[in-house]
């Protein structure tokens, strides 16, 4: 969780305070193409893979932070 | 997982965007954007993390998360525009190509209608190098338009000084005490007369008739009998007649011709 929330913080900046219930789009002023680099990032730093399908759609940090965490634990 | 030699080969498309995209981390007049295709975006994303890596000077990196019309997603690199960025993107794609595999690349530019394939030499007419300067696609036609135009009259500038010397040379069988080309006027004296015609072609007498569109046949009837008899008095074994509203000289020894007209 903490990686993740580092990578956001990276991404987007630390301007706006990054929660759990924080729009990628909507607040933290990102596009699709940054939910796909935070993806990217993710995958890397923590050596997963996740389909593309189950990135589509994302909006929320809580959600990725869904996604990210059943690969992890997988 | 890490990435090894050839791990993308037959994803990537051999073809490289540049500048067909509005650069995100600053003006484009500043900021190149570079894309490769790619056929899926799992490749995408690992081509992503493959250039993210890369010690080449890149300020972004992204990787679209749909496809295109044409069904392929593309990585996008931004890259400072300068001297010698395109070397820098040819040096980027030899790495992609560690990855993808040795490929035929070849470049789409709005400024060219046509593809050109990266090693060719003209692809640096298409790929705007320098720091703060980005012309639309009408601005570069302009540019080129007016290139062309100054080569154009350049070249026109060279034949006139060239053909000043073989004009002179062939005016050596008249009469003339002195004659001297200015401006595009030929000026003509001898010992009791000065004469100024325009000069409007030299050459081959059959080829620049027909360049102006004039035949022997129009050979006016109406014309100033007392200017001639002067242009031919000083022209001596050569010749004036007047066709259309040209006086063209000849020299009965010489296949060329001088189309000139009066000047006002």
């Amino acid at each position: 969780m903490k990686e993740i929330i580092d990578i956001l913080e990276k991404h987007f900046g630390t301007d706006t305070p990054i929660t759990p219930e924080s729009h990628m789009i909507d607040d933290l002023n990102g596009d699709d193409f940054d939910v796909v680099d935070v993806v990217c990032q993710i995958e890397e730093a923590l050596g997963i893979t996740i389909p593309e399908e189950e990135t589509m759609g994302l909006g929320t940090v809580q959600e990725l932070i869904t996604v990210v965490s059943a690969h992890v634990e997988s | 997982m890490t990435l090894r030699e050839g791990d993308l080969q037959n994803t990537v498309l051999k073809k490289i965007s540049i500048d067909e995209f509005e650069p995100k981390t600053g003006k484009s007049e500043n900021v190149m954007v570079v894309g490769f295709h790619v056929n899926d975006q799992h490749p995408g994303k690992d081509l992503y993390k493959y250039l993210n890596n890369s010690i080449a000077e890149i300020r972004d990196v992204e990787v679209s998360p749909n496809p295109n019309e044409d069904g392929y997603y593309m990585v996008f690199l931004e890259v400072d525009r300068k001297d010698g960025v395109l070397d820098a993107v040819k040096n980027i794609v030899k790495e992609v190509e560690n990855l993808a595999g040795k490929l035929k690349w070849s470049v789409s530019t709005p400024l060219s209608e046509e593809l050109i394939e990266l090693t060719d030499e003209s692809l640096n007419t298409y790929v705007q190098q320098q720091t703060g300067v980005f012309l639309s696609k009408n601005d570069f036609d302009q540019q080129q338009l007016e290139a062309k135009q100054v080569e154009e009259e350049n070249k026109l500038e060279e034949e006139a000084q060239s053909n000043t010397g073989k004009i002179l040379e062939f005016l050596q069988d008249s009469n003339l005490l002195e004659a001297g080309i200015n401006d595009g006027k030929l000026v003509m004296r001898d010992r009791s007369n000065v004469a100024e015609l325009e000069i409007i072609n030299f050459g081959h007498g059959p080829d620049v008739m027909s360049s102006l569109g004039i035949a022997e046949s129009a050979i006016k009837t109406d014309f100033d009998k007392t200017t001639f008899d002067k242009f031919n008095s000083m022209l001596g074994e050569m010749r004036a007649i007047p066709i259309d509203e040209y006086v063209i000289i000849y020299n009965p020894a010489h296949k060329n011709i001088l189309i000139t007209r009066p000047t006002v």
